[in-house]
């Protein structure tokens, strides 16, 4: 466990960059929501407002690509500098190291969302909004990135740029598409699951057993 | 000397359709200081990084302290530390992160070693890893193996591209930790005089198979070469097994012989020659006859023959 923190210390501390992107991101969301729900008002409506949904139309998507990117960077920056074939060589095994790379994927996610989803909260016990439709959005940007990270850490161990960027490409469009069609709900939930539990293990497998 | 800390089963690994390890069978028990030898590119690397597993075999196994290479556990790595060959430290970080996270890591860390090594390599903790000398990261990756007082240490060609002073430094730093605690070292290198001066037992590595496993001593005595002056010529055949070079000019044959014993002594003897004088072989010698270099030819009569040499005798192929 000792071994999993420090691990996922070091993935952070490498990837700085990409948590102060998503916190500032997520602030200034959050802000930008809360102002967007506006004042108080007992006669206002029942739906989330439409500047709300602007921002999080904004930023999850936006948020989904630098998932695609810190998890491809984790993966790739790891093989170029050699850390993996370092650390393996010490205490953690494999699958420490790999565990810790999706700890700390999944914090910088949560970082990302956090703010946002605490704004969304608050306002859900201060006014009569529709909870479902909330939470639907919460689940729905979470399971988001969550595929999309799988994706970046696949695309990370694929040994052909050119591959990576069109294997990208295509999933990424894929799943905007499968949410504009399909709308949020269980089914999209399901799929946007399935997509992260598929890159997940197939990420695992490579790593496993490729030459550090 | 009695556990087994390293074993290697039948290792067999192709890259590709190259066979580098061609069925690899090697026990090192604990305490043992053993020198794997080889030309570039008869797989040592391989064979330790399959060990660690940072590769994996086609066929065969590998255990350390009885636990199979590729699924050992955080408790058993603690107690393994390795050296590689280049080199293998994170580069973009500076030595003090570097060293944070060995310490945080490690199962033990000996702040003490660690301080004091540091200072007599004069290490610049505030400086990339990118940055250092070859010699530096050397001494560094050796400083942070050596920091975690491993019970296993292996050494991959640790000196390879020091310079004499730095090399000198390096062994004679090991040499001193080893004898001090008695750990079990796997150490491979190019230069036979490292070996020699560290190893209580050798392997030879020969196009993927190891054809010397045996104790330095016993490779010495095991491995003789003389010096046959006939009266009028050479015996066209000597029918004597375990030949490993032959070579043969006018009246005198110089012979190299694997599996020495009192038996080949007298079948040497009943050739009668009137002239038998064995000759000193140092370990370099031993390798370059073991590895194949081609023999100076004097007049074409120069023969090789495939040989093993083992510490037990059953193992020995003729």
């Amino acid at each position: 466990m000792r071994s999993i923190v420090i691990l996922i210390k070091r993935e952070i501390e490498d990837y700085a960059i990409l948590y102060v992107i998503a916190a500032l991101a997520s602030c200034a969301a959050a802000v930008f929501s809360y102002l967007g729900y506006g004042p108080l008002d007992p006669r206002s409506s029942h739906e989330v407002p439409r500047e709300v949904l602007g921002i999080l139309l904004f930023v999850v998507p936006s948020l989904a690509i630098l998932a695609v990117l810190l998890g491809a960077i984790q993966m790739a920056g790891d093989r170029f500098m050699r850390i993996s074939s370092f650390l393996v060589t010490l205490r953690p095994t494999r699958g420490q190291i790999f565990w810790a790379k999706w700890l700390a994927g999944l914090i910088w996610i949560m970082l990302g969302l956090l703010p946002m989803f605490m704004v969304h909260i608050y306002e859900l016990t201060q006014r009569d909004l529709d909870a479902a439709l909330t939470g639907a959005l919460m689940l729905g940007s979470f399971l988001l990135l969550l595929a999309c990270y799988g994706l970046g850490l696949q695309l990370g161990l694929m040994m052909r740029k050119s591959h990576a960027l069109v294997s990208a490409t295509a999933v990424m469009l894929g799943l905007s598409m499968l949410l504009v069609i399909m709308g949020l709900g269980r089914d999209s939930y399901l799929l946007l699951l399935l997509v992260s539990m598929l890159f997940m293990p197939r990420a695992w497998c490579r790593f496993k057993s490729f030459s550090l | 000397m009695s556990e087994t800390a390293i074993d290697v089963k039948k290792l067999v690994k192709y890259f590709g359709g190259r066979c580098v390890l061609k069925g690899i069978d090697l026990k090192i028990p604990q305490g043992c200081i053993y020198g794997l030898l080889g030309r570039n590119g008869v797989g040592k690397t391989t064979l330790i990084r399959i060990l660690l597993g940072l590769e994996q075999a086609t066929r065969g196994s590998t255990s350390l302290f009885g636990v199979d290479s590729r699924h050992l556990p955080s408790t058993l790595k603690g107690r393994i530390a390795y050296v590689a060959e280049g080199h293998n430290l994170i580069q973009g970080y500076r030595i003090k992160r570097l060293v944070a996270i060995c310490r945080s890591l490690s199962r033990q860390w000996n702040e003490t070693l660690f301080k004091h090594l540091v200072e007599q390599f004069h290490l610049p903790l505030d400086r990339k890893v990118k940055a250092l000398s070859a010699g530096m990261r050397a001494q560094l990756n050796l400083v942070l193996a050596l920091c975690t007082d491993p019970e296993v240490l292996i050494l991959d060609d640790p000196t390879l591209g020091l310079d004499t002073v730095v090399r000198r430094q390096f062994l004679e730093l090991a040499i001193d930790l080893i004898q001090q605690e008695g750990r079990t070292i796997l150490f491979s290198s190019h230069i036979l005089s490292d070996v020699e001066r560290i190893a209580d037992r050798v392997g030879i590595l020969v196009a993927g198979q190891l054809v010397v496993d045996c104790s330095l001593e016993q490779l010495k005595q095991r491995v003789k070469r003389l010096r046959l002056i006939f009266p009028e010529t050479t015996p066209d055949d000597i029918h004597l097994t375990d030949v490993i070079r032959s070579q043969v000019q006018g009246r005198e044959m110089i012979l190299t012989v694997a599996n020495w014993n009192e038996q080949k002594q007298a079948m040497i003897q009943a050739l009668g020659p009137v002239e038998c004088a064995e000759q000193h072989m140092s370990l370099e010698d031993i390798f370059l006859e073991c590895t194949g270099m081609p023999p100076v030819s004097v007049n074409g009569q120069d023969k090789e023959i495939e040989h093993e040499i083992h510490s037990d005798p059953d193992q020995t192929r003729d």
